[in-house]
């Protein structure tokens, strides 16, 4: 009885492991086509609201996820401290310019961002984009390469939204003239 | 073999019974999928998502062959273009191509004769696609054009395009076009504008300052 119970347990411990071991093989990240289109009108909608600063700033700070950040990895400060960071509501707006920084920006668009690249993730999904900008030549007119963006995305109960979205410097450009960088407000490293 | 698959009924339901229950895991644990509450695309399906995107990408490969036949089909019955960028149309508060005859003819075909040199010379991007509340879908595609520094190569930002599309029979389409200023660029270079043939605002018959403009 004992032996044959030993044998009822062992085949339901194979059968669950294997059958696990396959389903999980089986079942790489994925996105839908909604999926898809959501992250790409997300990072559509980023230049807009970020040039023009709309609604203080809070426009661009409502494109991320409540845990979201923005991470200079790009200027001469955010590669000297192996990143800036921009976390929560208040300093994404500020970010962008908004907040307690008060909008001061034209409003004139100047980002730009091309092929931007989507990738299934086992928590959401990543991106890779790359941004254009004015000003080649000293000329706001002229548009140059810039550097790309690397982003995580996340499926939140409003939507897709950017949970990470990191600045950074395309290793390979040898050309690039970089900004010295800004800390957030308050920030104690800003005064050294 | 019949007895001894009976003999071994047991082992072989547990196996059975172990997958299922490891299947059900697996399945429960799938990313549940949020109901569609994206900034800006709310009620619109993927289909008609990139549909939009593919018109709205369709857009330059068209202008610079004067294919008008095709630009107007991009237009919904009562689709408009609107020029709201070139000095006249700033002037006019915008200058109206509407019905498929005038569309063909602001992609440069029909009367105008087609004047342009086929070279591809405006780049679509960014296209931010808007839901309003009343179902109204909109769009902003900024055009980067070639010309900067007066070389054909080297790229320049131009201006936005603000579109409202609508669904059709055949898909969708533009309802309206309209070329605008981005009004917080510094000052820039823009064409004087053209008029559609037979407006009595433009140029006389012969004239042929509209082919130049374009």
């Amino acid at each position: 009885m004992q032996k044959r119970h030993w044998k009822i347990l062992a085949a339901l411990a194979v059968g669950a492991v294997s059958t696990f071991v396959v389903a999980q093989a089986q079942q790489r990240p994925t996105l839908t086509g909604q999926d898809y289109a959501e992250i790409m009108q997300l990072i559509a909608r980023y230049p807009y609201v970020l040039d023009t600063c709309s609604n203080n700033g809070y426009d661009y700070a409502d494109l991320y996820s409540d845990d979201g950040v923005f991470i200079d990895l790009w200027s001469n400060n955010g590669v000297k401290e192996g990143g800036i960071k921009w976390q929560g509501r208040d300093k994404l707006a500020e970010a962008a310019g908004g907040g307690p920084l008060g909008c001061k920006k034209t409003g004139e668009i100047t980002h730009f961002i091309v092929n931007h690249r989507i990738t299934p993730s086992a928590g959401g999904a990543v991106g890779l984009s790359y941004l254009l900008s004015g000003g080649g030549g000293g000329n706001s007119d002229i548009i140059q390469k810039n550097d790309p963006y690397e982003d995580i995305y996340v499926k939140t109960s409003n939507g897709w939204r950017i949970q990470q979205r990191s600045r950074v410097r395309d290793k390979a450009r040898k050309t690039a003239g970089f900004t010295e960088g800004v800390y957030p407000v308050g920030d104690p490293r800003a005064k050294r | 073999m019949i007895s001894r698959l009976q003999r071994h009924w047991t082992t072989l339901t547990a196996l059975a019974l172990g997958s299922a229950m490891a299947l059900a895991v697996v399945h429960a644990q799938t990313r549940p999928r949020a109901p569609n509450g994206a900034i800006g695309l709310p009620g619109l399906t993927a289909q008609d998502y990139f549909e939009i995107r593919e018109l709205a990408n369709r857009y330059p490969y068209l202008i610079p062959t004067c294919d008008g036949e095709a630009y107007a089909n991009m237009y919904a019955d009562d689709g408009v273009f609107i020029d709201n960028w070139s000095n006249n149309g700033v002037k006019e508060g915008g200058i109206r191509w509407q019905g498929r005859e005038k569309l063909a003819e602001a992609a440069g075909s029909g009367p105008l004769e087609c004047n342009k040199s086929g070279l591809i010379s405006y780049m679509a991007t960014n296209h931010m696609i808007t839901v309003l509340p009343d179902g109204t879908v909109k769009g902003t595609v900024y055009t980067l054009a070639g010309g900067g520094g007066r070389n054909p190569d080297v790229m320049r930002k131009n201006d936005p395009y603000e579109d409202i599309y609508v669904k059709t029979p055949k898909g969708w389409r533009f309802k309206q076009r309209a070329h605008v200023r981005d009004k917080n660029r510094p000052a820039s270079s823009y064409t004087e504008g053209v008029y559609p043939m037979g407006d009595p605002r433009g140029p006389a018959k012969g004239d042929n300052r509209r082919l130049k403009a374009r």
